[in-house]
């Protein structure tokens, strides 16, 4: 009897705070074009994706901006163009012509649309090859029973201050959700003394869905890639952003594009991010 | 004017959340007062923010007032004699914050006899303990207080979550001797933490507190007390594995020292004077970290900042013929911010942008890097129109050098709180308070209005995506400007008879323009609340029943709305193509609490004494929306929505035994 109430009372406590979604009005502002440029050097298709923005409350697929010019080139003389396919993706086919992959080489993303003209640079950093995926047993947090999760294997490049997302896949599917973004910064979330350190735990074990381990015969994949700075700090906003609620919130802000105007000044006209990324793969079978 | 006395009697009156008595809960209901909501650590007084109120227990100050993220504060109230809230007309003998003075003093312990008194609730129980130590002349208090959420909590979950830990604890203490009959001196001291944590993960904070002091009595005219304290408020978390292979942990914390000697000379019958001065020793200890990953260790710390903060004060209160008296007189505080430290220096750029570094020196210990002096005018008058009524108004100056650097909503326990240096300037605040007071039906009801006006400067903020965590170069996101209050507070009390209780309304605006921000155009503040009301009841029915009910009503606070949205990599983004801040309102907040009190009728001439209260907080469940936010359906990605988010959902019912001896 009292296990009941004192049970009835906690979860009242623990549950007392609640969430609702509401219908809210809200000023629409003018739409203003967007870049999706994350240009790898990889051997297959590149593309740079201009859109436009729409009011908040617009579910609809983004429209596509037709009609631009993309080209891309590189400080050791290089030059890329991509052209439109689909309205508003613009590619490059790097599996049938040369692959963009000079690593420390600067690249300059060009855009110019209505009589305007945009650029934006960044450097193709290196990244550091993934030693190993293994797969470790533990009791799963929330069935109670064991299973088998992954974790991989890499050391951050030491000397630099190194930007990283990380893509990873239990079979085909996913693991991070649509809008999250796995970074890292050197070996570690922030600060500066995880340079050169084996990627921290926390982020050597991010690649599992912790609900669902992997069964024998699953496979995990992880893919490293190498970010700037800006594109790194734009990534983590849009994660702070998406957790930005509750009791901690802080004051909601834009994101700031490193999309610059054609004499290299910050704009506000164009939103949107560009980096160049270096990749290593890995995958391993849980046996 | 402008000043609010609560004794320890009315704070058991209004029953709070989980029917435990609370000197911040009381503090609330008084005009003028407000927070951003439940589960916000501080309060706002006049459109300031909750950094700008000088908490003190005993003369020490108190840097985050309450336990369990603002549910409770960290005072114990079997253990308060009383409590004073000066938001205007701030007497010389103060300084250090903008906005208003909580002074709560402790009891000194009963002379005569040992008693005891305490309480077992629902989420946590207390004993307090006081009486004669050999003599009449030294008395102690011992008040404890532990929370058990987490062990009540214990059996009942399931073993990966059984290593949570919600719990805080409390002690304070006091011991009052009379050494002579001209000579009396008191130690009094607080210790409180507040731990929150499960498996692999842990926060916790708190604060220390000892006051000593020393009154002499001279001759019936010349009074002289010494204080001397020390403060300690440091906040830790950590993150780590069993093997202890990885992990992080980050401390922080700011301790200071105080001396303090006053003077009172009461010149003649129509003038008496105070002066004094204080001394503080600020050590602040931003981030003290340490970061393993396989095995590797690495230690990382944000340089230490030392200062020191002087005042020195006099004070005459005048009395002019049988109608007026006046309390004038100045402050001068002078604020060092000193060595051994790093002296940073900051380039211009565009304001709401990132300044870069220019140039970083060393400094030895002691060294000065940066000297502020303020000059502190203050000045109250008060006219007696007749015998029931009068009119009082008041200008004060105040300084403020210890900041806490905050960009959330509610406050963390990892906020920071840095000192005035090179880049950051003292804040400073000009009052001007204006009322008519008037007592009705023979002192049985007391009224008053008082309208106030405020201007701020050096107001901090911060700009878009600022990185307060774990920042060197803090100062480079950091944005200063000046803010404004003003406003109209009514209140109503009965003080007598069977019915009690009061009513105080606020209307009042706080706004800021900071450079960099919101079109550099005036914004509301976070804490900005248009209409403020709480209605406090208490009612004796009989020996053995009292009742007791509060409503508060508040404008809601305002909130940034986008009014765009683009996608990069699958991401849904919020955009506001006006750079707006606060620009919109979250609604209204409005909640009833009901208590009932029960004396049992055994209690008659038995030492022990005990009542059960019964108590019900919103009772009609009110979800009081905390925030309004934005973000992507987790099942359909591509949908946004707006999601109103309450702290408090439901009605929370509790029952509480207390008791006497």
């Amino acid at each position: 009897m009292l296990k009941n109430f004192v049970l009835l009372f906690l979860t009242s406590m623990l549950f007392a705070s609640c969430e609702e979604v509401i219908e809210l009005d809200l000023e629409e502002g003018e739409s203003q074009m967007v870049v999706d440029a994350f240009i790898s050097n990889e051997a297959k298709i590149q593309r740079v994706i201009l859109t436009r923005s729409a009011a908040y409350f617009n579910n609809s697929l983004p429209v596509g901006v037709s009609g631009a010019s993309v080209s891309l080139s590189g400080s050791d003389g290089s030059e890329y163009i991509f052209t439109e396919n689909t309205k508003g993706s613009y590619e490059y086919d790097a599996g049938n012509l040369a692959a963009i992959d000079s690593i420390g080489t600067k690249y300059t993303l060009k855009i110019n649309y209505n009589g305007k003209e945009y650029r934006s640079s960044s450097y193709l950093n290196p990244v550091p090859p993934i030693d190993s995926i293994v797969f470790y047993q533990e009791k799963n947090p929330f069935t109670g029973e064991l299973g088998y999760f992954a974790e991989f294997f890499a050391k951050d490049i030491a000397g630099r201050s190194d930007y990283y997302r990380i893509n990873s896949f239990k079979n085909d599917t996913a693991i991070e959700a649509v809008g999250r973004f796995n970074l890292a910064k050197d070996a570690s979330f922030i600060g500066d003394a995880a340079d050169g350190f084996v990627f921290i735990l926390p982020i050597r074990r991010s690649i599992n869905f912790f609900d669902k381990p992997f069964e024998i015969g699953d496979t995990s994949k992880v893919e490293l890639y190498s970010l700037n700075h800006e594109a790194w700090t734009f990534l983590s906003r849009v994660n702070t952003e998406a957790s930005n609620g509750g009791l901690f919130s802080i004051p909601p802000a834009n994101i700031k594009s490193n999309i610059l105007d054609a004499a290299g000044q910050v704009q506000n006209e164009v939103l949107g991010v560009f980096s160049m990324m270096a990749v290593e793969k890995e995958a391993a079978v849980n046996r | 004017m402008s000043v609010h006395t609560i004794d320890a009697q009315a704070i058991k009156k209004i029953p709070a959340l989980l029917g435990e008595a609370d000197v911040i809960k009381s503090v609330l209901m008084l005009p003028g007062v407000s927070t951003v909501g439940e589960g916000s650590t501080g309060f706002n007084v006049r459109g300031g923010g909750i950094d700008q109120n000088l908490v003190l227990m005993d003369e020490a100050p108190v840097f985050n007032s309450s336990h369990l993220f603002g549910f409770f504060s960290v005072f114990n109230p079997d253990a308060v004699k009383s409590v004073q809230l000066i938001k205007g007309g701030i007497a010389p003998e103060y300084g250090g914050r903008l906005s208003s003075i909580l002074d709560v003093r402790m009891k000194d312990g009963n002379k005569k006899e040992f008693t005891g008194s305490g309480g077992l609730g629902l989420i946590f129980s207390r004993l307090s303990l006081e009486g004669p130590i050999a003599s009449e002349n030294t008395s102690y208090i011992v008040a404890g207080r532990r929370s058990y959420a987490d062990v009540l909590a214990k059996p009942f979950l399931n073993e990966d979550l059984s290593g949570s830990k919600f719990y805080f604890y409390d002690l304070t203490a006091k011991i009052n001797h009379q050494i002579n009959n001209k000579n009396k001196i008191f130690l009094s001291g607080y210790f409180g933490r507040d731990v929150f944590g499960a498996s692999g993960f842990q926060f916790d904070w708190g604060n220390a507190t000892t006051t000593l002091r020393w009154n002499h009595i001279f001759n019936n005219k010349l009074f002289f007390n010494l204080t001397a304290y020390y403060s300690d408020y440091d906040y830790a978390f950590g993150v780590s594995e069993e093997e202890n292979t990885d992990g992080f942990h980050w401390k922080s914390s700011i301790v200071s020292y105080s001396l303090k000697p006053e003077f009172s000379y009461y010149l003649n019958n129509n003038n008496s004077l105070k002066f004094g001065a204080q001394s503080i020793y600020y050590n602040f200890k931003p981030a003290e970290a340490s970061f393993s990953s396989d095995g590797e260790t690495n230690s990382m710390n944000l340089s230490q900042k030392f200062a020191m903060e002087h005042g020195i004060y006099l004070q005459n209160e005048q009395k002019i013929g049988s109608r007026i008296t006046l309390l004038y007189g100045a402050r001068y505080s002078l604020f060092q911010y000193m060595g051994e430290a790093k002296k940073i220096t900051y380039g211009d750029t565009v304001p709401g942008l990132r300044k870069p570094v220019l140039a970083e020196e060393d400094f030895e210990q002691f060294e000065k890097i940066a000297q502020y002096g303020n000059l502190e005018p203050r000045l109250s008058i008060n006219f007696s129109v007749d015998e029931f009524s009068s009119i009082k108004a008041s200008y004060n100056r105040m300084s403020q050098y210890l900041h806490l650097i905050s960009n959330t909503i509610a406050s963390t326990p990892v906020d920071i709180w840095l000192p005035t240096t090179n880049n950051i300037q003292p804040q400073l605040a000009d009052q001007i308070a204006l009322g008519y007071f008037r007592n009705f039906y023979n002192n049985r009801y007391e009224a008053s209005a008082e309208v106030f006006v405020k201007d701020f400067k050096n107001q901090i903020d911060y700009i878009d995506n600022a990185d307060l965590f774990f920042n060197e170069y803090l100062e480079g996101d950091l944005l200063s400007g000046k803010g404004r209050a003003y406003g109209l507070e009514l209140y109503v009390k009965k003080s007598q008879g069977k019915y009690t209780g009061w009513l105080s309304y606020t209307l009042s605006r706080s706004e800021r323009k900071i450079e960099g921000i919101n079109r550099n155009d005036w914004f509301p503040n976070r804490y900005d609340r248009l209409h403020n009301l709480s209605i406090v009841n208490a009612y004796e029915l009989n020996d053995k029943w009292s009742f007791a009910a509060n409503f508060i009503f508040s404008s809601g606070t305002p909130a940034t709305f986008p009014t765009n949205r683009y996608e990069v990599q699958g991401a849904v983004i919020k955009h506001n193509i006006n750079e707006g801040r606060n620009n919109y309102r979250v609604p209204a907040y409005h909640r009833l609490d009901l208590s009932a009190t029960l004396v049992p009728s055994n209690n008659e001439g038995r030492r022990w004494k005990g009542e059960w209260v019964f108590s019900i907080y919103n009772v009609y469940s009110r979800k009081n929306p905390f925030g309004i936010y934005f973000r992507q359906n987790a099942e359909q990605p591509r949908n946004t929505e707006a999601v109103r988010f309450a702290v408090i959902g439901r009605p929370i019912p509790a029952v509480s035994y207390n008791f006497k001896f």
